[in-house]
């Protein structure tokens, strides 16, 4: 299995429920179902049989008791899973929990018999009372949704845990060899209830956040246990107040085991001026997650966030300027949304595109059960199920249990939209997403230079791309795919772009466009490639291609960050095309590393000489060694291939 | 060949001094050798088919986890 950002992160949710069983005497099993996925298609298994197979497997076990989690998009899998298991392993029972079962226990009792029980919301305290009850008196577990005579009842209120007061997760249920980061619980509940959200739903708003000494004797046991340098505190506020902040980022700053660790957290804007973005910058603060979702204050009005969005772009701002970077999240496909709020949003989008720290990216609205929007008016039109990114296409066996109950599986329905037109909402997701990851500079060019900004860019796109009317998958492979990519290239140079374009910066235009294709023929060059000799301590890797360009592309990246365009003067540098585990890269070289890649295959005195003037100023060893440094740094890289007969 | 064997000797003791440099140095070269990154994306791609895996993986890749953890645990 490779490291996958995704499927080797562990994840805390089942593990804080392991956690809970354990402290009651059990013996728990856990069992991936991401990594079993992804390891049935990697060993060229059909999707369609995974969930007989994953079942066969898990019935084998054959337990008193199968536990699932629960969210919203994947809910039909681990329905139709519970259902395959119960035929397979008739004598288990069957119980979910999580945040889609929690809010839909009793519709999901009605339509999926096979489940036995749903215990709701947080089971840190009701797990024990389940285990004591479940068979005799299901009516005293909290949360307990069970059947009496057939029908689905809920059990009475539910209980929020004292955050003091819970179980340690079980981490060493999960492979850690394979986490580059520690996910660590910061607390529980939020104190805000945005329209949109379900986090109230599930934790209600008893907004509990861990002690810094608490959270901070975590991360120095776990970091020290797994050897890992990075955590993440899991929670959807962690801060929300600049005094909360600032004394936990004084307590991190006084321990000295934490130098080295690296940290992210999710947070609320409003609070984080120029100091506290010095601060956060001192304590190893890695990554802010901020929850922008519109640009439009009438839509945050509606939703009821209510945040300042100039405010949040000026946070991102100075958490840039320290360098600390940040995750700007928006949501479009409000139904209240006017084109003039969807502009808005773009617009919003444009300005924390060109922050190089900061990452922008953009989900349709799920409508989620519970929350302020209603499950009354919804449509099934396949553009949807897509909030949390997560799972395999919808099977049509699958979209047929999804469209008999809106109710269940309700973030696969999109909402009516009042004002918009649902297939360019949802087309602009894709654009968005897609063009920020694969043309992220190029498409910042765009709307800065183009006339009219990003709407007008958008709209130049969506009238060009004859896509529209097409379901999520179909966007999924077209997006992702080469024809996505060599459409966008020519689109940058076509007619209704150019045109738009003031004149200054066409040659601009062309050399981006020409940086971002270098990868064009990329997969041939690979073919043809061989090993070269040289008499010196490395080689080029052979997979690694260069080209000299007119300009630089950092430089140009500068100016598209600042607050005016003004065009760089032609300067010659170098783009290398590579490979490094399973990514290809293409990469503006640095002088220093031209420079050795160049002359790296001649004898170490001559490439000694070509670099000298380009290494570091004032270094105190020797420039030998510097010299190796580099050239295992681009070993590292994948740039250069070391005679490993030397190194040994 | 003289030319070579001298160039791997050579070689042999440079790389074994790269202790000598100090973390702060080792920094600095780094950041010297740190281009700009211009894109990065997975060879699966490249090849212009998304099978299954990339279509569920790509915007896995793009979109922040960090929001949709615990408890929204992901279940293929």
């Amino acid at each position: 299995m490779h490291k996958h950002p995704v499927y080797s992160a562990p994840q805390l949710g089942v593990l804080v429920v392991a956690g809970v069983f354990r402290e009651l005497g059990w013996k728990v099993t856990l069992i991936d179902s991401n990594r079993e996925y992804l390891h049935h298609l990697e060993s060229g298994g059909k999707i369609e049989d995974f969930c007989e197979l994953f079942c066969t497997r898990l019935a084998a076990h054959a337990p008193d008791l199968f536990g699932f989690s629960s969210i919203c998009n994947s809910y039909y899998l681990t329905l139709s899973i519970a259902k395959l298991l119960k035929q397979k392993s008739s004598g288990s029972r069957i119980l979910l929990g999580g945040p889609q079962a929690s809010a839909t226990a009793a519709a999901t009792l009605d339509l999926c018999p096979e489940v036995d029980f749903v215990l709701c919301g947080e089971v840190d305290s009701s797990l024990r009372e389940f285990v004591r009850y479940c068979d005799t008196a299901p009516e005293r577990v909290p949360g307990l949704a069970y059947r009496r005579d057939g029908a689905p009842l809920v059990s009475a209120e539910r209980v929020f845990p004292s955050i003091d007061k819970m179980a340690p997760a079980a981490y060493d249920l999960w492979d850690m060899s394979l986490a580059e980061n520690i996910p660590i619980e910061g607390g529980r509940g939020c104190p805000f209830s945005c329209k949109f959200c379900s986090t109230s739903v599930f934790f209600g708003r008893s907004y509990r956040i861990k002690r810094p000494e608490q959270l901070i004797a975590d991360v120095i046991e776990l970091t020290a246990r797994y050897g890992i340098e990075k955590v993440s505190f899991v929670h959807d506020n962690l801060f929300v107040s600049h005094r909360q902040c600032e004394d936990f980022c004084n307590a991190w700053l006084a321990e000295r085991a934490l130098a080295r660790i690296r940290w992210s957290c999710s947070m609320r804007v409003g609070f984080v001026d120029e100091e506290l973005a010095v601060l956060l910058s001192k304590a190893n603060c890695d990554g802010v997650f901020i929850g922008i979702e519109s640009g439009s204050m009438d839509i945050q009005r509606t939703i009821a966030k209510r945040i300042d969005v100039d405010q949040a772009v000026d946070m991102i701002r100075a958490l840039a300027r320290h360098g600390v970077h940040s995750t700007a999240a928006y949501i479009i496909g409000f139904p209240e949304e006017s084109p003039d709020d969807f502009a808005l949003t773009l617009e919003t989008y444009a300005q924390t595109l060109r922050i190089s720290h900061c990452k922008s990216q953009v989900s349709l609205l799920a409508v989620l059960p519970g929350t302020g929007y209603s499950i009354e008016d919804l449509t099934l039109d396949g553009a949807h199920s897509n909030i949390s990114h997560q799972g395999p296409p919808l099977l049509p066996e699958h979209a047929a249990v999804v469209r008999s109950s809106p109710l269940v599986f309700s973030g696969h329905f999109a909402p009516r939209l009042r004002h918009l037109d649902p297939d360019r909402v949802a087309e602009t997701e894709f654009v968005l997403n897609y063009s920020f990851s694969v043309f992220r500079w190029l498409f910042v060019f765009l709307t800065r230079s183009v006339e009219g900004g990003i709407v007008a860019v958008l709209n130049a796109w969506l009238s060009l791309a004859p896509r529209l009317k097409r379901g999520l998958d179909s966007r999924f492979a077209y997006y992702s795919s080469r024809e996505f990519q060599i459409d966008f290239l020519r689109f940058c140079e076509s007619p209704p772009v150019v045109s738009k374009l003031y004149a200054t910066f066409l040659p601009l235009l062309r050399f981006l466009v020409e940086a971002y294709s270098q990868d064009e023929d990329y997969s041939k060059a690979l073919k043809s490639a061989a090993t070269q000799e040289g008499s010196g301590p490395a080689v080029l890797n052979p997979s690694v291609r260069i080209k000299v360009v007119s300009h630089s592309f950092s430089e140009i990246v500068a100016m598209l960050e600042g607050p005016e365009l003004i065009v760089p003067p032609e300067r010659s540098a170098r783009i290398a095309t590579y490979v490094r585990d399973n990514d290809l890269i293409v990469e503006e070289l640095t002088p220093l590393a031209s420079a050795i890649l160049e002359a790296a295959d001649r004898l170490p005195e001559q490439l000694a000489e070509t670099c000298a003037t380009l290494l570091p100023p004032a270094l105190k060893g020797s420039r030998k060694a510097a010299l190796n440094y580099c050239l295992r740094e681009l070993s590292g890289k994948g740039l250069l291939h070391l005679d490993e007969a030397m190194t040994a | 060949m003289v030319k070579e064997i001298k160039a791997r000797v050579s070689v042999q003791v440079t790389l074994d001094n790269s202790a000598d440099l100090t973390e702060e140095e080792k920094k600095a070269i780094a950041s010297a050798l740190s281009g700009t990154l211009i894109k990065q994306m997975t060879l699966d791609s490249l090849q212009g088919e998304p099978g299954a895996t990339a279509n569920a993986t790509i915007l896995h890749d793009m979109i922040d986890m960090h929001h949709h953890e615990s408890p929204h645990t992901p279940v293929a």
